[in-house]
């Protein structure tokens, strides 16, 4: 990796972590809160997100400048890693770059969660060579895009769910009285 | 007509610390995420975190046991990469991040507290092995919340959008087992 690339990618991750910090996404209320539908302020920062990067990502993959990653459709090891990653989700109150954010502002439980995703991560690689076969090879689709599975370019597709996604967050109320 | 009185919010330096509340508002975090993502991507590559919690154990297990790992592909590559520069940004943010709004130090957070009492040990357990199924699930799916869902759905990866499916489904039918009854 060239240093160029190291000190554009020190300085994109510290924008990260100012803005999970900033924004309260680092908070477990505010994740809990938001996976009970109560306060949907992390909902928003998520939608918000994600309508910016689908039209910056799509402009500049139709400009033909984009470094994309397409991650490959295993939809049964997907399926199953996202439902574990929920659950840790709801009892972390954290998710990986977050809680990584929240022990660093001395948060000490969210130290553990830090201690007990290493454990973790670290049990999945010592374990890959033998759920591979069963979890990732199979019903291994590749790197497809929605797009193509729609047959839509993808600049139009996520200019639509960009659309949706910032109109959702606005409409959306930021707390529903329980 | 009664005149409104305004209310001016306050700005970060005049927020009282709380380490559980916003000082950003939502749609300008997310606007700088999905911002710094599409730098990201310009540059080099999406962004992710969760790669860096493998490779930081694949480190240790290589220095301790390195015999643990001989052979297995998924420990292949163990040096500096755009995920460890990338995290090692975001532990520089969040020191930043939370100095600028001066969050106070916690250890129990309230809606846990609420529900379950103020046991420092029982939250810093469950904490523990909520992070233990979080990140073996992010590694078996492939990504986390910022790698996988954000910078994944963002290129229209199928994988990404039945990945986001996935979690929000099982976290929110955990966290209302969890936490039903709590305030």
């Amino acid at each position: 990796m060239a240093i160029m690339t190291m000190i554009w990618g020190v300085l994109i991750g510290i924008g990260f972590g100012l803005a999970l910090s900033l924004s309260g996404a680092s908070s477990h209320k505010l994740i809990v809160n938001a996976l009970l539908l109560r306060d949907l302020r992390l909902m928003k920062i998520i939608m918000t997100a994600l309508a910016v990067g689908l039209i910056g990502v799509n402009l500049l993959d139709a400009a033909g400048l984009a470094h994309l990653k397409i991650k490959p459709a295993y939809l049964l090891g997907v399926t199953l890693g996202g439902l574990l990653f929920g659950v840790g989700f709801a009892v972390a109150g954290f998710c990986p770059g977050t809680c990584l954010v929240g022990a660093v502002e001395r948060k000490l439980d969210v130290l553990f969660v830090v201690l007990g995703g290493l454990l973790g991560a670290t049990t999945f690689g010592l374990l890959f060579p033998r759920l591979k076969p069963i979890l990732i090879d199979r019903f291994n689709y590749g790197e497809v895009r929605l797009s193509q599975l729609l047959g839509v370019p993808p600049l139009i597709l996520a200019g639509l769910l960009a659309i949706g996604l910032l109109v959702l967050a606005w409409w959306l109320p930021d707390r529903r009285e329980t | 007509m009664t005149e409104q009185r305004k209310t001016v919010a306050p700005t970060v330096w005049q927020r009282t610390g709380d380490p559980e509340e916003p000082v950003i508002p939502w749609w300008l975090g997310g606007a700088a995420i999905g911002l710094l993502l599409t730098i990201g991507v310009a540059v080099f590559a999406p962004l992710g975190v969760s790669g860096e919690f493998s490779a930081t154990g694949g480190r240790v297990l290589n220095a301790v046991a390195p015999a643990t790992i001989q052979g297995n592909s998924y420990f292949a590559k163990l040096g500096l990469s755009w995920e460890t520069v990338l995290v090692i940004g975001l532990l520089i943010g969040a020191a930043l991040g939370a100095m600028l709004a001066r969050k106070r130090p916690m250890t129990v957070p309230s809606v846990w507290a609420n529900r379950f009492g103020t046991s420092v040990a029982k939250r810093c357990a469950a904490a523990f092995a909520g992070g233990f199924v979080l990140l073996f699930g992010a590694r078996l799916a492939g990504g986390c919340t910022s790698g996988h869902m954000i910078s994944g759905v963002s290129q229209l990866a199928l994988s990404s959008f039945v990945f986001a499916g996935a979690i929000f489904a099982s976290g929110m039918v955990t966290a209302r087992l969890l936490f039903r009854g709590g305030k």
